[in-house]
């Protein structure tokens, strides 16, 4: 408890910010008066309370499962690259180049295939949240095993140490602090990714109901899903930060 | 001290005509040119040069890390090529793994020998209260001093249980009192367990106050045998023999010795 104290006042200027942007808006919004374009923060708060039931019972355990799937593949496949291109220069300048490439393709022009590849299966927006995720966990895991000291290798290697210990017991280790960094990024993208592909084709979830909203012209419903979002993405950051500090805790000391 | 007596030694490691050079694009620069050398058992062996001398290749070669082109590198009169896992290494910076507790680097060599997890707790804890790091077995390297860290980059290369140990300018970053201090208890830990050591440094003074002998090396390519002086200090030896007269002459004669070579270049 005193230490979430602390914590608040530690961010207080931050609170104060976003306290005083609020009450920008629902001042600005009350006096333009039209809902339908710009919807006051508290309209949107009573329309989140309103559709409580569809929104938390449906769409978010929807586009959640979509995240956590998604990321999941992520962490499998960037990892997974990242090891295979450190393994050697050939592989390295074999997949790299194809790695960035895949970051060129507008992702909003493909994701309709993926629609037609995967129908409207979850697999189609789960394929766009991994072609978005991947990328940075890949990249930053990548550099984490180069960074490995030297030193470190050659001095396991005089203990007798194999190849498999090599890995495990430092460039593993090394490249750890790295990984999470790519997978802070991956997450907050992850949500971005997930309801890009609930937009072109969906039957649920936030993204979804979002757009749905919009054909409505209920600028709160559009809203209301989007601060769900945005704070499930806020979430997941906390939780892999969580995750972080348990599993690098000799930093913290 | 009866195990000093080194005329019925035996060869522990020696270098028989071995020749390497590095390859830098296209270029090979010879390090060393049919070398010979040898180290006894038990014997405390300094090699001193300055940056730049072909020390660090020196431990390299020695430690298998690198092979010599040609000429062979013996283990107690045998060709041992595969010698990585055979010599216990000290590296200059401790090269603690910062993400591992003092405990737990300590374990690092007998995780890779395989020995079982309960066993190697107990060595490692026995060795700890030996060394007087009782008490420091949860700390990570970055709390620690930076004297106290080489005690555990110390520990470990003797937990690594190899017989010869390479000592790579181990205090050369240290503070001048901790340093001292450090040569102290490094010649009580040489006693203590019993090593053949072959140190590197490129001060003149710790080469003396340490060794048996000391191996000069200077700008490399370096050439067939290795210039040595005897140490003639009596052990165990304390802070007092610094400043004895024998301790002074053969200072200055290293230090005549080391320039004379350096401008014969």
């Amino acid at each position: 408890m005193k230490k979430l104290m602390t914590n608040i006042f530690y961010y207080g200027s931050s609170l104060v910010l976003v306290s005083l942007l609020l009450i920008v808006w629902e001042v600005g919004a009350r006096i333009y008066d039209k809902a339908y374009i710009l919807p006051s923060p508290s309209g949107i708060l009573v329309k989140l309370w309103e559709l409580r039931q569809v929104l938390f019972y449906v769409h978010l355990p929807a586009t959640l499962q979509i995240v956590v799937i998604g990321l999941g593949i992520s962490m499998i496949v960037g990892g997974g690259l990242a090891i295979f291109m450190n393994r050697s220069s050939f592989t390295e300048r074999t997949f790299f180049p194809l790695v960035i490439a895949s970051q060129t393709i507008p992702i909003i022009a493909l994701a309709p295939i993926f629609v037609l590849w995967f129908g409207y299966s979850i697999w189609s927006k789960v394929a766009v949240t991994v072609l978005i995720t991947f990328f940075p966990i890949t990249v930053s895991t990548f550099d984490g095993l180069r960074s490995t000291s030297k030193e470190l290798q050659d001095l396991l290697l005089t203990m007798g140490a194999s190849k498999r210990q090599l890995f495990f017991k430092v460039q593993v280790p090394s490249a750890l602090p790295y990984f999470y960094s790519g997978l802070k990024v991956a997450v907050t993208l992850s949500v971005i990714g997930a309801a890009i592909g609930e937009w072109l084709g969906a039957s649920k979830g936030l993204g979804y109901f979002s757009r749905r909203m919009m054909t409505q012209m209920d600028g709160a419903g559009v809203f209301a899903p989007i601060v769900l979002l945005s704070m499930m993405g806020i979430c997941l950051f906390l939780l892999v930060k969580v995750f972080e500090n348990i599993s690098i805790k000799w930093r913290n000391k | 001290m009866k195990k000093k007596d080194k005329s019925h030694s035996h060869s522990h490691l020696a270098f028989d005509h071995v020749s390497f050079s590095y390859k830098h694009s296209d270029k090979f620069t010879s390090v060393f040119d049919n070398i010979n050398l040898t180290i006894h058992e038990k014997e405390f062996v300094t090699i001193l040069g300055p940056s730049g001398a072909g020390k660090s290749t020196f431990f390299r070669l020695a430690s298998g890390l690198e092979q010599p082109e040609s000429g062979h590198i013996r283990l107690r009169d045998k060709e041992e090529r595969h010698r990585l896992g055979k010599i216990g290494y000290m590296p200059q910076q401790d090269l603690l793994l910062p993400w591992r507790t003092v405990l737990e680097n300590g374990l690092l060599p007998l995780e890779i020998k395989g020995m079982n997890k309960k066993e190697a707790r107990e060595k490692v804890l026995h060795h700890m209260k030996k060394f007087g790091l009782l008490g420091t077995e949860d700390h990570y390297p970055h709390q620690l001093s930076g004297g106290m860290r080489q005690r555990v980059s110390f520990l470990r290369a003797i937990l690594g249980g190899n017989e010869i140990l390479l000592l790579d300018e181990p205090f050369s970053a240290l503070d001048s009192m901790t340093r001292y201090m450090m040569q102290e208890w490094l010649l009580e830990q040489w006693h203590e367990w019993d090593k053949t050591i072959i140190f590197i440094t490129h001060d003149v003074e710790e080469a003396i106050f340490l060794s048996d002998r000391v191996l000069m090396l200077t700008h490399p390519p370096i050439k067939g045998e290795i210039d040595e002086v005897n140490v003639p200090i009596s052990r165990p030896r304390n802070e007092e023999h610094r400043s004895d007269a024998a301790f002074m002459k053969l200072k200055q004669d290293l230090l005549k010795k080391m320039r004379s070579k350096e401008r014969s270049l």
